[in-house]
């Protein structure tokens, strides 16, 4: 009877145990994260969410993935992203007409201080062409800091952003995208197909002394039906900062 | 002198490993500013065919550890003592190469940023554009900061990784590529 007891005893407390184990993201070397993080598990609600609604559990981040193809369908257009203006937002949503801009950035590097100042021509270039662009913060690991929504919203107000600036909750869409630095920018096309990915021009530093828009240009292309001229470029920038 | 130094690396370089010569003379800019840094133990320009020039004349001799950094980076400058530990740890095995992509203003604040961790030569600043100097460097690079290369003692592949790591993966890393014996 004892025997038995126990027996079964252990078997519950077996099975208790390994439900406990939860899920471990396996991650790809191309990004600076730390082995073995593990991934929070939420619901993650598909309806947009009314304003007044309760702040959303941040999706499941799934693992690294290398830079998105040019050809690539956008990933992760619906995961809700909170902006700085309080409205929750997707891909999906801030899509226009004939595209979409992603801007990977964050508060601090000092590649994107160097080039932020030709975000709102950017931003007017893909008004003109029927593109909607969005900023995102990925940088996780500095969401108690500098790269917190509080943050981002100062940041958005003293540089007069004119397009949304939301964050990525855990870094999903990142991973997702396998960006990899501030700024890294995706351009996608009216079918949200990849027709553009790296760097915005030539030239952080010194504005005046840009040769190649590379963006502007891509912008230009996909607004009036064109192919793309330069569909891939490098730049230096900070490693987004996961956790 | 670091100056005359690199020239005749790369010197021997070429005329050791037996390759087609480059396309151009690779003869590192010599600028007056860049003799006073140099002088001043300051940072000498350097391009990707240059650096890959240097980390190859290592090969069957040492390791070669190159990292693409910058002050503004904070996981560059938090890993930098440990590249530097590991260049003393192995002193005759491995080759560092620090690359500076800062902008022009911080070329000083790099230089004296390394001179403080008792960095040895091999400190040099990117002078090349983004596109074909991230372009240039093997392993997919996009451009992120902090970047690695470690080149084995053997010759062959560099191993590549784009964004911060544990020290201790980067020691594991340094240790193989300096043990790695021919056709592994």
């Amino acid at each position: 009877m004892m025997m038995k007891k126990v027996i079964v005893l252990s078997i519950c407390a077996g099975l208790a145990l390994g439900c406990q184990s939860g899920d471990q993201a396996a991650r790809s070397t191309t990004s600076g994260e730390k082995a073995g993080a593990p991934v929070q598990t939420a619901d993650a609600p598909k309806a947009p969410a009314p304003m007044s609604a309760a702040p959303k559990a941040a999706p499941v981040a799934g693992p690294v993935q290398s830079e998105l193809a040019i050809g690539s369908k956008a990933p992760a257009a619906d995961i809700d992203v909170m902006d700085v203006s309080g409205k929750s937002l997707t891909l999906a949503g801030v899509k226009s007409a004939n595209g979409l801009l992603v801007i990977f950035s964050c508060n601090t590097c000092p590649w994107v201080l160097a080039w932020e100042g030709r975000y709102n021509g950017l931003a007017q270039a893909a008004r003109d062409a029927g593109i909607g662009m969005i900023a995102l913060n990925s940088n996780e690991a500095n969401r108690d800091g500098d790269d917190s929504l509080d943050e981002m919203r100062a940041h958005a107000e003293k540089n007069g952003y004119t397009f949304p600036y939301a964050v990525d909750p855990n870094s999903a869409i990142a991973n997702a995208f396998g960006a990899t630095r501030t700024p890294h920018v995706f351009l996608f096309d009216k079918d949200l197909t990849l027709v553009y990915r790296g760097a915005i021009d030539d030239n952080a530093k010194q504005p005046d002394d840009v040769k190649a828009v590379y963006l502007l240009d891509a912008i230009r292309a996909v607004g009036s039906g064109s192919p793309v001229a330069v569909k891939d470029t490098k730049s230096i920038g900070c490693s987004i900062k996961r956790i | 002198m670091a100056r005359v130094g690199l020239v005749w690396a790369l010197l021997f370089a070429l005329a050791g490993c037996g390759t087609p010569a480059p396309d151009r003379a690779v003869t590192p800019r010599v600028s007056p500013a860049d003799s006073e840094l140099s002088a001043a133990g300051g940072l000498l320009d350097i391009t990707h065919s240059e650096i890959l020039l240097l980390a190859r004349a290592q090969h069957g001799k040492k390791a070669a550890l190159v990292n693409v950094w910058a002050t503004w980076c904070a996981p560059c400058v938090a890993e930098m003592p440990h590249l530097v530990a590991l260049k003393n740890r192995y002193p005759d095995d491995l080759e560092l190469i620090l690359v500076s992509a800062d902008f022009d203003e911080q070329r000083s604040a790099a230089a004296a940023f390394l001179r403080e961790l008792g960095a040895p030569e091999g400190m040099y600043f990117k002078a090349e554009n983004d596109q074909e100097f991230i372009g240039g460097m093997p392993g997919g690079w996009t451009g992120a900061l902090p970047a690695v290369w470690i080149f084995p003692k053997s010759g062959g592949d560099a191993i590549f990784w784009e964004g911060a790591r544990q020290p201790e993966e980067i020691a594991d890393a340094a240790a193989r590529a300096i043990q790695q014996e021919q056709g592994r």
